[in-house]
């Protein structure tokens, strides 16, 4: 069985429309990463309601215990897009009743990627984006933000269409050994044109600093170009993972 | 936390891909005789130089947004087409006829159509468009056909409309069915609207640079403007 061994950097930073309005950062990551799994998780809160951080947080917290604990099912099962459709909904129902918030309110996007042994799964609802790099180093999409008609429409995990908008996909790790990047629509808007399919390059050299340097080092300096360079382009939240790895010997 | 100087994973902004979101604007305003009576179309040609010289000044604005101005009596028309505020001349405004809101409207709507798809042809990102309505009209008319439309469009948040009211023959009440779910801007005297146009240019300064969903900060609307 091959072993992979990843490394892995992130950041995140709250973007200059909720910083003028003295309004905290809606976008949560969370990394899990033990010796049998990886789980990637990004949720993006929608900006025009309240509690649209706390449900991000909240929803990714559920969705990392879940997939520690039965990740099998979601990797093996035909209807594991209905079957997550169902966790995700009643968790969220439930903690909207528990602490009395409108469930509307817990909105937010979700970009999750999930490494089990020789597959990956990735379940994405609304905009950001999730690239992957190809084995002739081209970047490529994996999952493509999906917004309405308009750029400033997009869907949550508590839209009523919401069910139809998760969209699950599976593949083989080794695929994502030469790198991955998922990330909220703030950075997204910067690194993929939707309408021509443009990637831009620094996203491959995002990546292959983990070649070079630890996930420590590389986490500063995603975070010093987020606060450098995209602040002055997006005024929106600013979120991103990404990852690299290398397969060890078959045992 | 290391020194980051001529750092060489500074990405700089260059490498970025084009982020521009088009936002097509539409100024309808009403022309008709009534409105050189108290002075109000003299304000509003200067407001509208105001709102685009704003526009002009605010870089991402300047880029990003596309204006079209209409003018509306017995009858509507198409003075500017939509471009960019670089290169709009303001033309000069008279004022003349009764008012038919309705088909100003449903021209508006039209074109903004055919905008969407245009800017969709071109494979560029776009924003939903927005409506300015400025008039000071008693509407009799029927306007549910077109009031059907414009509340469809903004319940599904493909379109914004702005309706300004000036003068005390102005009805509000049914300015207010084109939006019910925004308040209508009130001048009584629709003499100095130029402070009015200035507040527009940094919402639609705003508006098309803000993330979806997201509040953006304007200055607070003058008093001397009501909000019903």
């Amino acid at each position: 069985m091959k072993s992979y061994n990843f490394n892995l950097a992130y950041a995140v930073e709250r973007g200059a429309n909720h910083v003028q309005n003295h309004s905290e950062c809606q976008d949560r990551i969370q990394i899990v990463q033990t010796d049998s799994y990886l789980f990637m998780g990004l949720c993006d809160g929608a900006g025009s309601v309240v509690n649209s951080g706390e449900g991000a947080e909240f929803i990714l917290e559920e969705l990392s215990i879940e997939f520690q604990n039965n990740r099998e099912i979601y990797f093996t099962d035909k209807n594991a897009s209905a079957l997550l459709t169902e966790f995700i909904e009643k968790k969220l129902e439930r903690y909207s009743i528990e602490k009395k918030m409108e469930f509307d309110s817990l909105a937010s996007t979700l970009l999750l990627v999930v490494i089990h042994k020789e597959q990956y799964l990735i379940a994405h609802v609304g905009d950001g984006i999730i690239i992957g790099v190809t084995d002739t180093n081209e970047l490529e999409v994996l999952s493509e933000p999906e917004n309405g008609e308009f750029s400033n429409l997009t869907y949550f995990l508590t839209s009523i269409s919401y069910k139809k908008r998760l969209r699950l996909k599976m593949g083989k790790t080794q695929s994502l050994c030469n790198g991955l990047l998922i990330c909220s629509d703030g950075v997204q808007e910067l690194l993929f044109n939707e309408q021509s399919k443009d990637i831009a390059s620094i996203t491959k050299t995002m990546i292959d600093w983990l070649d070079e340097y630890s996930s420590n080092e590389v986490s500063q300096h995603l975070s010093f170009n987020l606060k450098k360079n995209f602040m002055k382009k997006s005024s929106d939240d600013l979120s991103l993972i990404i990852l690299k790895g290398k397969q060890d010997a078959t045992i | 936390m290391k020194n980051f100087k001529s750092n060489k994973f500074d990405l700089g902004v260059d490498s970025f891909v084009d982020t521009t979101q088009k936002v097509a604007v539409a100024l309808l305003l009403d022309i008709s005789e009534s409105m050189s009576w108290y002075g109000g179309l003299k304000s509003v040609q200067e407001g509208l130089a105001v709102f685009i010289k704003s526009l002009r000044e605010d870089p991402y604005a300047a880029a990003s947004v596309e204006v079209a101005l209409y003018v509306f009596n017995h009858e509507v028309k198409q003075l500017v087409d939509f471009q960019s505020v670089n290169d709009i001349s303001v033309p000069k405004l008279s004022a003349s006829g009764g008012t038919q809101i309705a088909p100003a409207i449903e021209r508006v709507l039209h074109d903004l159509e055919k905008k969407s798809q245009e800017y969709k042809k071109q494979k560029l990102n776009r924003k939903a468009p927005w409506i300015v309505l400025l008039t000071d009209c008693d509407i009799s008319e029927d306007i549910d056909s077109v009031v059907s439309k414009t509340t469809s469009l903004i319940n599904a948040k493909k379109l914004t409309f702005f309706a300004i009211g000036t003068g005390d023959e102005v009805n509000i009440s049914q300015l207010k069915r084109f939006n019910p779910k925004s308040p209508v801007i009130f001048s009584p005297t629709g003499e100095d609207l130029v402070p009015l146009f200035e507040w527009l240019s940094q919402s639609t300064s705003g508006y098309s640079q803000s993330a979806e969903g997201e509040t953006f900060k304007t200055d607070p609307l003058d008093r001397r403007y009501e909000i019903v």
